[in-house]
């Protein structure tokens, strides 16, 4: 599933649009100083500056080659998708359940769906890898991770 | 004759048992993590930076040592025994280095990797004792504007980590300025970009955003590719006979004094010299038609240069603060985070840190030598353990390393959603490695360029009419010119030598 798209344009439309960004927070930081001539506003409004022209450069320069982007299949896609859903929920986990608890339950759907392997044995590697990330970090190591509201 | 005492204390506060056992661990889960297909030195440094984050300064300095040899020889080890380049620098290795290992000389030709690694990494750290005192002493002079010029100089390196378009490379570098300046500003301390975030307020952490955009980056990669465990033939003894000496050593001569030389300007990246390397030596040689078939040359040259540069790197980056790499400017990440700003005043004000860190350089080269030839067979082993296994293990290790530099778990989000932005940046190939030198260059460059139109009272003639600050923009301008050139050139070389042979991971 190769198709083009003007994938550079779109760069360039964003980068315009961060530098129109970046402008409009330099000139709330200039209405803010009381004075001089350069201050914590010029580097934001150069950046922005910056930004715009290159982004300009991306959006209306004829003749950039364009390249095809090929993306993995649906399948593929999904495992990744699922991948950064399981890491997002640990964040969000791990302030309720604590590091310990969310860590098996994440690593636990990561090994079923990164390996396939079946629920048992996901399961059994994701307590063994918990149980070393305890020992050399909580145990060897003194990091302190939330605990969760349960505990 | 001074340095030389300072480095003998270095080695003093360097060598002792616990830290020859970091410099020891730092090689070991280097080369691990280098030797894992597709995973690069610099996403290696980046994977195992927070480990050593939870270490007291010393010994996680020396085990980043260890780590940066362990990550770079691991590198070349899939380049020769996989066809896999973790980096493009690896290319020219993979020209003959695999040839060679389909022969049943992959033993030999890691051997030659190795001592390749290890006399033109010494020769460049030696370099490094001789030449970065003496810079850095002259770069004591440097006032805000020489030290703007000097930020200047450092992005021209931005052309040489450009990959297919200079404009994309800008734009994420300005993207990585932009980045650096949420938080509170240098002059009045007034809030930028925080729309009244407390977590914001803070600023972006630098660890996390590198751990997103290469660590859990490579990860999506890696499960896009499926990769899978890969067998390895028959490798052969790891020592190499004589013969295989006596041929590698001019190369190994040569290739270390292109990469050293070359090595010490900003532009000239490891992928540049390792090919000029290559082709030099080929162009040496009585027999050329053995390139590309398997010539232990054709592996000892490159290796040689692509080592003796990234020990080239380590001139500018202490001496002047510009990191002349993708691998170090992840280390250069790892050195502020003990907080220590590498640049003129590095020598003066944390003398005993940084010679301890030479110090253990050498240590860590020689662990390398030392464990990593026995050891091969073990490397071997390693690449056949399933990426199912791996993947998870490195995402936790992702969670762990960003969570742990503020305790902070909005680190950790930021790293994933740079995880995710990494991977779009991949796919249209957008250069992350100018958005991380931007980011950590730009607090640098921001404050220098207000100290130096508070000087000039906002006139910005001031940074051609001191001598030694227009001589920096004039070399930064040809530098460009030259760099823009390399590149082009090394850009058709890997375009030539990959189209139908390898994938640049």
């Amino acid at each position: 599933m190769i198709k083009k798209i003007a994938a550079d344009q779109i760069g360039g439309l964003i980068s315009i649009l961060m530098g129109i960004f970046c402008c409009m927070e330099a000139y709330r930081l200039h209405l803010l100083k009381g004075g001089g001539i350069v201050g914590d506003d010029t580097l934001p409004a150069i950046i922005g500056a910056v930004l715009i022209v290159l982004g300009s450069l991306l959006l209306f320069m004829r003749g950039r080659k364009q390249h095809a982007v090929q993306f993995p299949p649906k399948g593929v896609l999904l495992k990744m998708l699922l991948c950064m859903v399981f890491m997002f929920a640990q964040c969000l986990l791990i302030p309720l359940l604590g590091y310990l608890l969310s860590t098996l339950f994440v690593s636990w759907g990561l090994f079923r769906v990164i390996g396939g392997y079946a629920w048992l044995r996901s399961a059994i590697y994701a307590i063994l890898l918990t149980a070393g990330l305890y020992l050399i970090f909580i145990k060897w190591l003194q990091i302190t991770f939330p605990a969760g509201v349960f505990f | 004759m001074e340095s030389l005492q300072l480095l003998l204390s270095g080695f003093a506060e360097a060598i002792t048992p616990i830290n020859l056992l970091m410099a020891a661990v730092g090689a070991l889960i280097g080369t691990f993590v280098g030797v894992l297909p597709g995973l690069g030195p610099t996403s290696a440094i980046a994977i195992l930076l927070p480990v050593t984050t939870v270490l007291e300064p010393t010994q996680g300095i020396i085990m980043l040592a260890g780590i940066y040899y362990g990550a770079m020889y691991g590198g070349s080890t899939t380049a020769i025994l996989l066809n896999i380049p973790g980096e493009v620098s690896s290319v020219p290795t993979c020209l003959d280095g695999y040839p060679l290992a389909k022969k049943g000389r992959g033993g030999p030709a890691l051997g030659i990797t190795a001592i390749a690694s290890f006399v033109a990494g010494t020769l460049g750290v030696i370099g490094l004792v001789s030449f970065a005192p003496l810079l850095a002493d002259e770069a004591l002079r440097f006032g805000p504007p020489e030290y703007f010029a000097l930020m200047v100089l450092a992005l021209t390196v931005m052309v040489s980590l450009s990959g297919d378009s200079i404009i994309k490379a800008f734009v994420m570098g300005a993207f990585g300025f932009g980045l650096a300046m949420i938080g509170l500003g240098p002059s009045s301390a007034m809030a930028r970009f925080t729309y009244g975030s407390s977590n914001l307020t803070a600023g972006l952490e630098m660890t996390s955003i590198i751990i997103g955009l290469f660590a859990i980056t490579e990860v999506l990669k890696g499960i896009e590719e499926r990769r899978m465990r890969i067998s390895v033939g028959n490798l052969g003894s790891v020592y190499p006979k004589a013969n295989d000496l006596k041929r590698s050593a001019p190369a190994m001569f040569r290739g270390g004094v292109i990469g050293f030389f070359l090595g010490l300007l900003p532009g000239c990246s490891a992928a540049v010299t390792s090919f000029l390397a290559y082709d030099a030596e080929k162009r040496f040689s009585k027999t050329p038609e053995k390139f590309g078939k398997g010539a232990i040359e054709g592996v000892a040259a490159p290796e040689a240069a692509n080592n003796a540069t990234s020990s080239a790197g380590f001139i500018p980056l202490f001496a002047l603060g510009i990191p002349s790499s993708p691998p170090l400017a992840i280390l250069l990440a790892g050195l502020m985070i003990y907080g220590l700003t590498p640049g003129p005043v590095l020598f003066e004000q944390n003398s005993q840190f940084v010679w301890t860190l030479i110090a253990s350089m050498f240590i860590g080269n020689i662990m390398l030598l030392i464990l990593n030839l026995p050891l091969v067979w073990l490397w071997v082993k390693l690449t056949h353990i399933p990426y199912g296994i791996m993947a998870p293990i490195i995402f936790m290790f992702c969670t762990i390393g960003a969570y742990t530099v503020r305790n902070n778990l909005f680190d950790v989000l930021v790293a994933l959603i740079f995880g995710v932005l990494g991977y779009i940046f991949h796919k249209y190939r957008w250069p992350v490695v100018p958005l991380i030198l931007c980011f950590i260059l730009g607090p640098l460059m921001e404050e220098s360029f207000l100290q130096s139109m508070s000087m000039s009272a906002g006139d910005p003639r001031i940074f051609v009419e001191r001598p030694i600050s227009l001589a920096i923009l004039l070399a930064s301008a040809i530098l460009l010119v030259i760099s823009i050139k390399l590149v082009r050139r090394t850009n058709k070389r890997v375009k030539d030598e990959t189209e139908h042979k390898f994938n640049v991971a």
